[in-house]
């Protein structure tokens, strides 16, 4: 009954918040009021126990690394980045692409990669839409474009909110996530990219005039909206001061989540007006993180999750490979229906189960990468999904439909599936 | 010469954005040196540009230029460049004794001006606004945000404030264009309280153009150039403006003697002469 009761409301919140991304906070407070309030009532989540659920240390973490993407966002620093491939490709399509994946990919792989896609895209969107590229051509490219910031997020500790979560709940150190996550998100890239290639097939350049004239008006751009280095020189100094504590976290006293809080706060001390930007603290996103917490949290308390665990170990004989491939294909298939946060936050509970069947932290890697896969199906598996398609409709007129989406993501998540589980077989094998 | 393909609407608006961010003037520079390094027929490339970039005025006037008054495309980048130097030159007479210069709206002329400024004379934006849903023109551009002689800029609702700041009035021409729309809602009370605030209102224009207000465009080419000086028109501007849109021709300022005798060069001046 209680099993029933708190999978249902956790299912509709979610369904509902991949469906209202712009409401998200507030379903999901709803949705907690309603889990709390039956959890105390029935004893087996109590208020005590249902807040020590939530993760101090993945807020501050979240919250710190928030600011700096709002820092550089405002420096006009992605603008630059984004303007100067263009002008390096002059214009051609089949440079300018691959050179867009590669920016949003590098860029979402160290910030939030809402942010990222929020500054970005607009100006991507204009210069594909300037060289000619077509209604569904630039669809698809929009699409890839979400794909890659996944991908990106995926590819660090700090990236997305899934691995800050996994990182922080088992200790897992900086490096370790870059050495195991970043190859396979680097091989998925190309895959993506030959995905979008061929679903084009291949590319109608635009005349040299046109070329020329989109260049011209891009170099007018980069030449008087430049970055302000008032804001971009501190957060760049701070933020690579906080890379470093990360990176070297063995060898410093502090917590990742202490040396980005310390990063954040000496960042915004070195900012012209402080105080006005303490206030942009993004704190709407760490009440909706506080609230999956709570979800997850429910979830495990009814012990559920045990039990699903258990069968996936008996069904799979206990075999690494197997363990491993279920997990992904299970993280994949949840996140494609229930969005990547709500999901990973729920099968932490289920990989930590698995840690005595597989070496080193496998679990972890194929529950990223599992979520991964799932992410890039759908439109509403990724709060980024409905951001670009309501950007692109802004800025061009064109709707992106859940079918629109789902031409590349579906075909995406097949293959990162497939991909990830090859990776975690070849690393199984090769180490 | 080559072809010039059918031009994208999406690189069209970007043109037109560009023009509205950083003025027709300095937008259109461009496209005149795209135009001579790609080797094609200004008719057939700034034809499809003018129909599709309204603002994009300057070229229509100079392609009147090539066109009636025989000038070669070569020679348009070259005359525009000394004219709005010499406009430069004498608007930076022309204010003087000011110290400080509002400014609204923005273009090439107006960089050329702080450079030639010996620093004494500082400059603030007046950032109107654009229509809904747009920016104000200018707005994130370096000319704007400011710098060593450019102060912060002051918003339109901060007009009695910036007026009661400065001693002259600089309007860059491209506001009062047509496709700007920057006509009464803003024009109307900018004018009216610096008729009584300001020493100078001045108005920059480096083409020939039909100036009754809301109109902007180009008619015929004429190798003169000169600053407007709106300060005796600006109560029949006001009180004139209607539907209509057959406001006031504003006075040219007199030219003075040694421009007029030494420096306007050959191409310049038939209208001069």
């Amino acid at each position: 009954m209680e099993t029933a009761l708190v999978l249902i409301v956790v299912m509709l919140a979610t369904l509902a918040i991949a469906w209202l991304p712009a409401r998200k906070e507030a379903v999901a407070l709803v949705a907690v009021a309603v889990l709390l309030s039956v959890g105390h009532l029935h004893g087996f989540f109590p208020a005590d126990k249902a807040f020590a659920s939530i993760s101090l240390p993945v807020l501050l973490i979240l919250l710190s690394i928030g600011i700096f993407a709002t820092v550089f966002a405002e420096s006009g620093a992605f603008e630059r980045a984004c303007r100067f491939i263009a002008i390096a490709a002059r214009g051609r399509q089949r440079v300018l692409v691959p050179g867009f994946l590669l920016l949003t990919y590098l860029l979402s792989s160290l910030l939030p990669n809402l942010t990222c896609l929020y500054v970005l895209l607009p100006v991507m969107l204009g210069s594909l839409r300037a060289v000619g590229m077509g209604d569904q051509a630039l669809k698809q490219t929009l699409v890839a474009l979400v794909i890659a910031s996944n991908l990106g997020g995926a590819s660090t500790m700090i990236g997305d909110f899934p691995n800050i979560l996994i990182s922080r709940s088992q200790g897992i150190p900086f490096m370790d996530f870059i050495a195991w996550m970043m190859p396979a998100c680097v091989l998925l890239l190309g895959v993506l990219y030959l995905l979008i290639w061929r679903g084009n097939g291949g590319r109608r350049e635009a005349p040299p005039v046109a070329l020329g004239l989109l260049t011209e008006m891009l170099r007018q751009q980069s030449r008087h909206l430049r970055v302000d280095l008032r804001l971009f020189l501190p957060a760049c100094g701070t933020f690579l001061l906080l890379l470093a504590g990360l990176i070297f976290t063995g060898w410093n006293p502090f917590p990742p989540e202490l040396v980005c809080l310390g990063a954040a706060c000496l960042c915004i001390w070195l900012l012209p007006e402080p105080e006005k930007w303490a206030t942009k603290v993004d704190v709407a996103s760490a009440l909706f993180i506080a609230c999956l917490f709570l979800f997850a949290g429910g979830i495990q308390a009814t012990g559920v999750l045990n039990r699903l665990a258990g069968f996936v170990i008996e069904l799979c004989a206990g075999d690494p490979r197997l363990l491993s491939a279920a997990l992904i294909v299970l993280a994949a298939g949840l996140t494609a229906g229930f969005s990547a946060g709500p999901t990973t936050a729920v099968l932490i509970p289920i990989a930590e189960t698995l840690k005595d069947q597989l070496p080193g932290h496998l679990e972890w890697w194929a529950l990223s990468l599992g979520v991964l896969a799932g992410s890039s199906t759908t439109l509403l598996s990724a709060t980024a999904g409905p951001i670009a398609a309501n950007l692109l409709k802004r800025q061009t007129g064109l709707e992106l439909s859940y079918g629109d989406f789902l031409r590349l993501g579906l075909r995406s998540g097949v293959w990162f599936t497939l991909g990830a589980i090859a990776y975690v077989w070849a690393r199984l094998r090769f180490g | 010469m080559n072809a010039v393909p059918e031009l994208d609407p999406g690189l069209l608006a970007m043109v037109e954005a560009n023009a509205w961010t950083f003025g027709p003037n300095a937008t259109a520079l461009r496209v005149l040196g795209l135009t001579l390094r790609e080797r094609v027929a200004p008719e057939d490339f700034w034809e499809p540009l003018l129909a599709g970039c309204p603002r994009m005025a300057p070229l229509g006037y100079w392609l009147e230029a090539h066109r009636t008054g025989g000038v070669p495309v070569e020679k348009l980048a070259g005359d525009f460049l000394r004219r709005e130097a010499l406009m430069v030159g004498y608007l930076d007479r022309l204010l003087d004794k000011a110290e400080r210069v509002l400014v609204a709206g923005h273009d090439r002329e107006l960089e050329q001006l702080w450079q030639i400024d010996g620093g004494w004379r500082e400059y603030r934006h007046l950032l109107l606004d654009g229509a809904p849903n747009v920016p104000p023109p200018g707005e994130g551009c370096d000319l704007i945000k400011g710098g060593p002689r450019i102060g912060a800029p002051f918003t339109f609702r901060e007009l009695e404030r910036a007026l009661d700041w400065a001693e002259a009035l600089v309007l860059s021409g491209f506001i009062l264009h047509r496709q700007n729309l920057l006509g009464p809602p803003q024009l109307r009370p900018l004018l009216l309280s610096a008729r009584d605030q300001v020493d100078r209102v001045l108005l920059t224009t480096t083409n020939e153009r039909r100036l009754t207000l809301g109109e902007g465009a180009p008619r015929e080419y004429r190798e003169d150039f000169r600053p407007y000086l709106w300060q005796q028109s600006v109560t029949h501007l006001v009180s004139e403006w209607h539907d209509g849109r057959d406001g006031t021709q504003l006075g040219w300022l007199p030219l003075p003697a040694e421009i007029l005798a030494g420096q306007l060069g050959e191409t310049l001046a038939p209208a001069a002469r």
